[in-house]
């Protein structure tokens, strides 16, 4: 019973991506996304300059030497986004995972459960969503103190109501259907047949919210560090565009390449989602 | 029930809310580590003894209750408090920096919600078509722009190399510059456009999405098909028909944008120095002014509170099904 | 109409909804449309007022109406003919109505784009229309919201539109089947009085062959896209021709059926995209032989009026 249903799953999954791959953006989108994953993780082979070196070369424009320029202390621009690309994309990865996990936590078993449960995690989900939460990272951030551990974890906890949304609708749906009831028959448990049966056939909606998170939290965790608010000892994106900024006249490519950057991936995984969302949705799929 | 009941009755929902934003803020502030002292009267200059009667004065020994009614007594008589940074009472402030940052907004949100439905509805009726791929790619572009590093890429094209806006306030402040009657109007004018193109084009990307969204998904429904069946032109169907429910979804969003109005400020009123409450939280940001935050912070929920008690009402008065059911 | 074939382009392939059917309507007379689910029996009502929805296409045949063939007839005129010379009323009355509009706009507006009134002058023919419909106080309910009436009243008020401009063919889909037992049979006599009282020409869709036998002077048994049986309705229950339809008639549990097995077909709906060869039915018909698992039969006259798709009768 269980490896009939694997092969349903695989055969979903399998379709899934056919549907994918016809949307070109996303595909392109997702090349970005992993080649910009590989630069990162291969920041110290990569990158051709120590990205803290100060020299005294500073305000370079783009060259041959410094393709990115160097910066008002002398540093390599393209160095320091190298690695500044792999703390940003952590931070935007990590703090993604931990609203998805809460919020599918909580939709889950608003969904699943439904009544009285239900109606308390709604209210609490709502409650969240009217509490402006960028405020509130700001506040916790300069009160708590901003470091990058501070940043993720508070990132994380307040975007996850739209995921719980996403969730329990997918949650409420699919346990109505037929299967869960021949699971149910069979003696499965509740924990069970939340994790092993439901939850595989929810994950595309899930998967789209994901990558919406991880655009949302790099842009987050980047309007944080450009107000100030980053973690001073580490580089990333928004780092570089704070310290840019009084500087812009002098050298534009402090402030465009790091910027470039960050648009390039949000704009990659705002396209995955819509992408994934294209290929989940079968009435505009036909022309 | 009926319209008023209704209204009445979310109005009366939003008392708790309120009160609930005013407990959530109090437990922020003496959550936070360290002495509420210290966030409160800041990095003043004091002797620990001198602490200890502040703490006395503000009744820090006191039960937590009873420094909460304190802390919510004060805040129904409009006392957010005093900034230490710029030697004002928080609402002061608050209120200085209000018009620039309304202007602001009402500059950016407004065209933003009416060119951004047009072209959704536009993207939505032509799915599919060229049209409907250049507007949304440009939308995803506009919604994926970080905003800070816009303002900035815009102050770099239009400010520094062509010169055709000026890059940062509100106002030109060289005195023998300072401009009175039209001219100041048209002075701020020119300021005024960068910032409000820049924060203006995200709003407009997220609105055009939605909209299209949202129209794709009433198009498809079964109304739709009777509308069809009566032989009624497109554009009537769309129209009459079709937008009347998909704006429905629309009217939430631009709502809550509104209410959210201080936050979204914030960065692009740094990047252009505009003086707004944006730029006065950030300044607070700098100088770790929790005072002036603090009191930001309950400002800009309770705002939320109301706009999304407005937007409730709004959604009430259109949909018929919320009150006759 | 002649030979008319809808199909749906999906990528998994293409579903033949409809396949080749040919019937025909005349002033006055009603014909009924009855099959089980996914006969392709609401395909052929959009067919005909050039509704199918996307991926599905008209791929052949004519429709002839009025002396034009509307499947080569051009949208604009088509949006002429819709509303005002053939109205259709479907199946669910909830998700077929605007939530957000008054049901007097909903009725209205069809008279302001046909008829040119003004809209008081149609609001007023709105409730006249809907007084004609069997609906009470029909002021107070023109001016509610279709999420304030009952599942019957909703279904008139869908017949309300339809019938709003005097339309010469009225196609009804489903007319019984979203309502209760009580409703059904309050729905039923107003179609017959509607019929009685305005003389028009209709097409009765539904998979209850009762009501069809109750409103329709004709039957058209449909099965799996195709037509297997046409008569007058008293023929096709008294003299059935085709094993589909006498399978069809032997299914229905009648109050006097004799206590045992409920009577049904065996086998199950053939698949669309790639249908059996030869006669449609073959696979589950008790009478197949080997011509009827090769050529797909014509459709014969059997006697007057009476026509059927069946090797047998093809001889």
């Amino acid at each position: 019973m269980i490896s009939s249903q694997t092969r349903e799953s695989f055969a979903r999954w399998t379709s899934f991506w056919r549907e994918y791959s016809k949307h070109r953006g996303a595909v392109i989108g997702l090349g970005v996304i992993t080649a910009m994953i590989t630069v990162s993780a291969l920041a110290p082979y990569v990158a051709p300059f120590d990205p803290e070196e100060i020299t005294v070369d500073r305000w370079l424009p783009p060259s041959s030497h410094h393709l990115m320029g160097t910066d008002n202390m002398g540093r390599d621009v393209l160095s320091r986004t190298i690695w500044g690309g792999r703390i940003s994309l952590f931070i935007g990865f990590v703090a993604a995972t931990i609203a998805i996990l809460v919020g599918v936590l909580i939709g889950a078993m608003a969904g699943y459960f439904g009544g009285k449960l239900d109606d308390l995690l709604m209210r609490l989900t709502d409650g969240f969503m009217v509490i402006p939460t960028f405020f509130l990272v700001l506040l916790i951030v300069s009160m708590f103190g901003s470091t990058t551990f501070n940043i993720m974890i508070v990132l994380g906890l307040t975007s996850w109501p739209e995921t719980a949304r996403v969730a329990r609708a997918e949650f409420l749906s699919l346990s109505k259907m037929e299967f869960i009831d021949a699971a149910r028959v069979l003696g499965a448990g509740d924990l069970r047949i939340m994790f092993f049966h439901i939850l595989p056939n929810a994950f595309p909606p899930i998967l789209v919210a994901l990558s919406m998170r991880v655009a949302g939290a790099i842009l987050n965790e980047a309007a944080l560090s450009f107000l100030g608010l980053g973690d001073i000892n580490v580089i990333t994106w928004g780092q570089m565009l704070h310290g840019a900024i009084r500087y812009m006249a002098l050298g534009w490519w402090m402030a465009v390449f790091p910027g470039l950057c960050i648009f390039f991936t949000v704009l990659a995984f705002n396209i995955i989602g819509d992408g994934l969302t294209d290929a989940l949705n079968p009435r505009l799929r036909h022309r | 029930m009926s319209l008023r009941t209704y209204v009445f009755r979310r109005s009366l929902y939003s008392i708790p809310l309120v009160f609930f934003v005013i407990l959530f803020n109090f437990i922020l502030i003496h959550s936070a580590p360290g002495d509420p002292v210290i966030y409160l009267y800041g990095h003043l200059d004091v002797s620990g003894e001198q602490m200890e009667i502040i703490r006395e004065q503000m009744g820090l020994r006191d039960p937590l209750y009873r420094q909460f009614l304190t802390y919510l007594s004060r805040i129904l008589t409009g006392d957010l408090g005093y900034s230490f940074y710029f030697r004002q009472p928080v609402i002061e402030l608050f209120a200085q920096g209000l018009p620039a940052t309304l202007m602001l907004m009402f500059a950016s949100i407004l065209p933003a919600t009416v060119i951004g439905v047009i072209l959704g509805v536009i993207a939505a009726k032509h799915a599919r078509s060229r049209a409907d791929y250049l507007i949304s790619t440009l939308a995803i572009y506009g919604y994926s722009f970080p905003v800070f590093w816009g303002g900035m890429v815009s102050i770099l094209i239009f400010s520094v190399w062509l010169g055709w806006f000026p890059a940062m306030g509100m106002t030109t402040l060289t005195a023998a510059q300072a401009k009175t009657g039209v001219d100041y109007y048209v002075d701020v004018l020119r300021h005024l456009f960068l910032p409000a193109i820049v924060l203006g084009m995200w709003y407009l990307a997220s609105y055009v999405r939605f909209t299209r969204a949202s129209m794709l998904e009433v198009l498809e429904k079964d109304y739709i098909i009777t509308a069809r069946s009566k032989g009624l032109e497109d554009n009537q169907i769309l129209f009459k028909h079709a937008l009347r429910n998909a704006l429905l979804p629309v009217l939430t969003v631009v709502g809550l944008n509104l209410g959210m109005v201080f936050t979204g400020a914030v960065i692009t009123e740094t990047v252009f120095a505009w003086p707004g409450i944006g730029s006065l939280l950030q300044a607070g940001i700098v100088s770790r002014d929790y005072t002036l935050l603090m009191g930001g912070f309950l400002i800009t929920s309770i705002c939320v509170v109301f706009a999304n008690l407005v937007t409730d009402c709004m959604y009430a008065i259109l949909d018929p099904r919320i009150t006759y059911k | 109409m002649e030979n008319l074939a809808t199909y749906f382009f999906a990528s998994y392939g293409t579903v033949k909804a409809v396949d080749k059917i040919s019937f025909e309507v005349t002033k006055g007379e009603s014909i009924g449309l009855v099959g089980e689910s996914g006969s392709g029996k609401s395909t052929v009502a959009l067919s005909v007022i050039r509704l199918v929805p996307r991926p599905g296409k008209i791929a052949g045949g004519k429709i002839l109406f009025n002396e034009q063939d509307l499947v080569s007839v051009s949208e604009a005129e088509m949006k002429n003919v819709r509303g005002r010379d053939i109205a259709m009323s479907f199946q669910d009355p909830m998700t077929f109505l605007n939530p957000v509009m008054r049901i007097e706009d909903q009725i209205a507006e069809v008279c302001v784009r046909h008829l040119g009134m003004s809209k008081s002058d149609a609001i007023k023919r709105a409730v006249d229309v809907m007084a004609s419909v069997q609906i009470q106080d029909p002021s107070r309910v023109a001016k509610s919201y279709p999420h304030q009436l009952s599942g019957g009243m909703r279904q008139r008020i869908l017949l309300a539109i339809a019938i709003s401009c005097d339309p010469s063919l009225l196609i009804v889909d489903e007319p019984t089947t979203a309502l209760d037992v009580i409703t059904q049979v309050q729905i039923i006599s107003l179609l017959r009085k509607l019929r009685r009282d305005l003389g028009l020409a209709a097409i009765i869709i539904t998979h209850d062959i009762g009501v069809a036998v109750q409103v329709c002077d004709r039957l058209a048994v449909m099965y799996a896209g195709h037509i297997v049986e046409q008569a007058d309705t008293k023929v096709v229950i008294n003299n059935p021709l085709h094993p589909y339809t006498t399978g069809l008639l032997q299914s229905i549990p009648k109050i006097d059926t004799p206590r045992g097995a409920l009577k049904y077909i065996p086998g199950s709906v053939p698949d669309l995209v790639d249908p059996p060869v030869g006669c449609i039915f073959n696979p589950r018909c008790l009478h197949a032989e080997g011509a009827c698992r090769a050529t797909r039969p014509e459709t014969v006259e059997v006697e007057k009026g009476h026509f059927v798709a069946c090797m047998k009768f093809s001889e």
